[in-house]
């Protein structure tokens, strides 16, 4: 259901959006400039996405989940307790990024199928950035073309 | 030889005026008078008068104002009513059976040796009291030892009060009488066997507690205080207190337990003791178990540096 669709992406987003900001304070190394600067993109983006989905859900005729535990069921994005270094924090940003990719993609199709077109163009628009960011953040992985 | 002027003043008034009317009341001997001998010698009269007869000093003459007899008989009486007064008061709640039957032994002795020398004849206008208090003292230390000699010595006097006119007094009057002393006492001081009961479980146990904790509590203080004892408190713990359990870490450090339930466990790494003391053992094995996990961790986290701890 599209409900449902809306409430994981709720969820997930916001983990996500928690895991790029949590990047953004503790990375460290010599990139850690660019790095710093680069997750504060991401995560501002992830979040500046939270607010919509939640009214989304309301104009669904439903409740928008706004609780820590709540998300924590709903998230298919994991948590992270530990400080990986830089590197790692690519690595697992670019995979949280294909989930979210994943997440949206199924909300589109959702919204296509109960003619939410408004949810599915913004679904489209949560696409193109998930994609940009996942190019940017491979090509940080890519050391062979250093 | 005083050479106070006064006395030299009033010598000048004897050698010229003679004795004094005070000094001539009474017949005196000579200042270098020698007494006789007296020894029961074959042939010698043992039924002389003494030579000193008549005079102001060694003789018959007047009769004196204080009965030496009677005085050394009351002073003797003082004697033994105090030492047995002392005796008795040995008698207290939770005494000891051995202690007890000692100061009984050393009552009846006394007893013995002051009837012999006519001390214990009753002196007390109250014959009824006087009674009473023959049969507490001779059978009835029970009593004194319970409610302690001067509550008995109260209860006597109260029960027997104005009860002086018995002109014979039998074996069944006195033990009446000794009932109603008894039966006072436990009306104003309780029943003989709560008291006894709770003397010789809970008092005696807490009054020994007391003072044996007193007695280390001085102790503990007086080491904590005394700055020369200070010094000398043993570093090493395992002089202080044995160690109960020694955990191994993973890089071949012992960790010691030492100390016991009462006084608590207390942690040592290479003889240097940590501030804190724990309640029981558990406790202290948990402690040192959280301690070689954290190592552990630590040296984990050293040796990867992928993922960092956050907290």
């Amino acid at each position: 259901m599209l409900t449902d669709d809306l409430k994981t992406l709720l969820a997930s987003n916001f983990a996500y959006y928690l895991k790029a900001q949590m990047f953004h304070w503790n990375v460290e190394g010599p990139d850690f400039e660019q790095l710093h600067k680069f997750f504060q993109k991401i995560y501002e983006d992830a979040y500046g996405a939270v607010d919509q989905i939640g009214e989304y859900i309301r104009t669904m005729d439903d409740y928008a989940p706004g609780s820590l535990e709540r998300f924590s069921e709903l998230s298919e994005i994991p948590g992270q307790t530990k400080i990986p270094r830089a590197r790692l924090m690519l690595e697992e940003l670019l995979q949280d990024t294909d989930t979210m990719k994943s997440i949206v993609m199924r909300v589109f199709e959702s919204a296509q199928s109960e003619g939410r077109e408004d949810i599915a163009n913004f679904m489209a628009e949560r696409q193109s950035s998930h994609g940009k960011y996942y190019w940017q953040l491979s090509s940080y992985l890519k050391d062979d073309r250093a | 030889m005083s050479n106070d002027i006064a006395r030299i003043l009033s010598k000048f008034d004897q050698l010229n005026e003679g004795l004094n009317q005070q000094q001539t009341a009474v017949k005196q001997m000579p200042a270098l008078f020698k007494m006789k001998s007296q020894g029961a010698v074959l042939g010698g009269d043992l039924n002389r008068p003494a030579p000193s007869k008549g005079y102001y000093f060694g003789g018959e003459g007047e009769e004196p104002t204080v009965n030496r007899g009677g005085y050394n008989r009351l002073r003797d009486r003082k004697d033994y009513l105090d030492k047995r007064d002392i005796l008795f008061r040995q008698l207290v709640p939770g005494i000891d059976p051995q202690t007890r039957e000692a100061i009984k032994d050393r009552l009846a002795q006394l007893e013995k040796a002051a009837e012999m020398s006519g001390l214990t004849e009753a002196t007390e206008d109250n014959l009824m009291r006087d009674a009473v208090l023959g049969r507490i003292r001779r059978g009835r230390l029970d009593l004194i030892e319970k409610y302690g000699l001067d509550h008995v010595l109260s209860a006597v006097d109260d029960v027997t009060d104005g009860d002086d006119d018995w002109y014979e007094i039998g074996s069944s009057d006195v033990s009446a009488y000794v009932k109603r002393v008894e039966d006072l006492l436990r009306d104003h001081y309780g029943s003989r066997d709560e008291v006894v009961e709770s003397a010789t479980t809970e008092d005696v146990i807490s009054t020994v507690k007391k003072k044996l904790g007193d007695y280390l509590q001085d102790i503990a203080t007086q080491i904590k205080t005394d700055p020369d004892l200070k010094d000398k408190i043993p570093q090493d713990m395992d002089r202080i207190s044995p160690v109960v359990k020694t955990i191994t870490t993973d890089d071949g450090k012992e960790i010691k337990i030492h100390g016991n339930e009462d006084d608590g466990f207390r942690i040592t790494i290479k003889n240097k003791a940590l501030s804190s003391k724990f309640d029981n053992l558990d406790e202290a094995v948990m402690a040192c178990e959280m301690y070689c996990a954290r190592r552990r961790n630590m040296q984990e986290q050293t040796s990867n540096h992928d993922y960092l701890e956050e907290r």
